[in-house]
């Protein structure tokens, strides 16, 4: 049930999900600005976020963490050099964000943030040379290919687009972390 | 001036968490639900590289191509004798590569690499308006198949892009590939009429540079 058709399925769906939410939030941030129904809309979210933001941030990060695990590990699908680069800045995440959900450390977007930023960049980049093979190597290996991707689920969700997603959901729920920490502190 | 810094303190539970908790797990729960609902089909395909007939290879393999290859002479298979391959193509029908007394052009292409994506309808556009070069021989060697891996199967892709030179598939364990020195796709090796190398390339060669080889090949 769980092979590897299924999980790769599954992981691009959350991909989809964690873009969705992205997305939405930023829709809702532009609209907040001219309309005062988005905004009403967009502090009874912060509100409901509110205290929950670490941990969710946590589950991201764990989940993106089991799915680059799970890829290497269980399929054996070797990681190339970006795909390192990207867990270097993911796997500290889930750590860090855990003991600070556990915690309740609002202080720690200042570190996670910037690992999201480098690790969004990075994945960005990856998944830019695999749909540009042209602009990295001029060929692919057989066991690392960075710029060939192992899967293009939908025609266009591969490993570091999944990756992108996560460090991107992630860095939204900082910023929804700051944005709460300030409403606090306000009031 | 006195400020308040919030380090450490407590978030609240609100009233709002159970909501929250929803969400997020009925959106993994209802991407797991549609993963294994929409991943329960086969791949349709009839054709197996494993139900295909292995290729046989005689002669000594040759030496990895080394990066940065310059100079023909700095090649270490340079004027060494390519083995011999008899295999088959993904319809089943024999393909060789022998030392028949026809020099032969032999491009290694991988179906899920973005370079051979783009090699092959290249090779194919020039073959279309040239004809190609009389007196060689050019066969593409199907290699490193993956079903796990985009743009499979490579047949499908093959004949997608119009593709007339013959096949040989290569098998699980890429021992043609291995054989002709090959570490990266795609990778180009050029045997003499005497069926020693010539030239070995990796990555895409572009027509022009491809017609000269092949002429001088002929020549």
């Amino acid at each position: 049930m769980f092979d590897f058709k299924t999980m790769r399925l599954f992981f691009s769906l959350l991909a989809l999900a964690a873009n969705a939410a992205v997305i939405g939030a930023l829709l809702l941030a532009l609209g907040a600005r001219f309309s005062d129904t988005f905004s009403r809309f967009s502090r009874s979210l912060l509100a409901a976020l509110a205290g929950w933001e670490l941990r969710l941030a946590f589950l991201v990060a764990a989940v993106s963490t089991l799915g680059s695990l799970y890829y290497s590990e269980i399929v054996n699908l070797v990681p190339c050099q970006y795909c390192w680069y990207q867990r270097i800045a993911m796997y500290p995440l889930v750590v860090v964000l855990g003991m600070a959900a556990w915690k309740r450390d609002r202080t720690v977007a200042v570190a996670t943030a910037p690992l999201a930023i480098i690790g969004g960049f990075i994945s960005g980049y990856h998944y830019f040379l695999q749909r540009f093979p042209q602009f990295g190597s001029g060929q692919c290996s057989a066991t690392t290919p960075c710029n060939a991707a192992y899967f293009k689920q939908f025609g266009f969700v591969s490993i570091p687009y999944q990756a992108f997603s996560g460090f991107a959901l992630i860095l939204l729920l900082m910023a929804v972390l700051r944005l709460t920490s300030r409403g606090k502190a306000a009031s | 001036m006195t400020t308040t810094k919030k380090t450490g303190s407590p978030s609240r539970r609100t009233k709002s968490a159970a909501p929250v908790v929803a969400i997020v797990f009925g959106a993994i729960a209802v991407a797991l639900v549609l993963a294994i609902v929409l991943s329960g089909g086969s791949s349709g395909s009839d054709i197996s590289v494993a139900n295909l007939t292995a290729p046989v290879i005689t002669g000594d393999p040759l030496p990895v191509l080394p990066e940065n290859v310059t100079q023909v002479e700095d090649d270490p298979a340079f004027g060494m004798p390519a083995p011999e391959v008899t295999g088959v193509d993904y319809s089943g029908n024999p393909v060789a590569i022998t030392h028949d007394g026809v020099p032969k052009a032999i491009m290694f292409v991988a179906h899920w690499c973005g370079h051979c994506q783009a090699e092959v309808p290249a090779v194919q556009d020039w073959l279309d308006s040239t004809g190609g070069v009389a007196g060689v021989d050019l066969v593409a060697v199907s290699t490193w198949v993956s079903p796990d891996r985009p743009n499979y199967p490579p047949w499908t892709w093959l004949e997608r892009e119009g593709w007339t030179p013959p096949v040989i598939a290569d098998d699980d364990a890429a021992d043609v590939m291995t054989a002709f020195g090959g570490n990266a796709t795609p990778f180009w090796v050029f045997v003499d009429a005497d069926g020693n190398v010539a030239f070995r390339i990796g990555g895409a060669i572009d027509a022009a540079s491809l017609q000269s080889v092949l002429e001088t090949l002929a020549a």
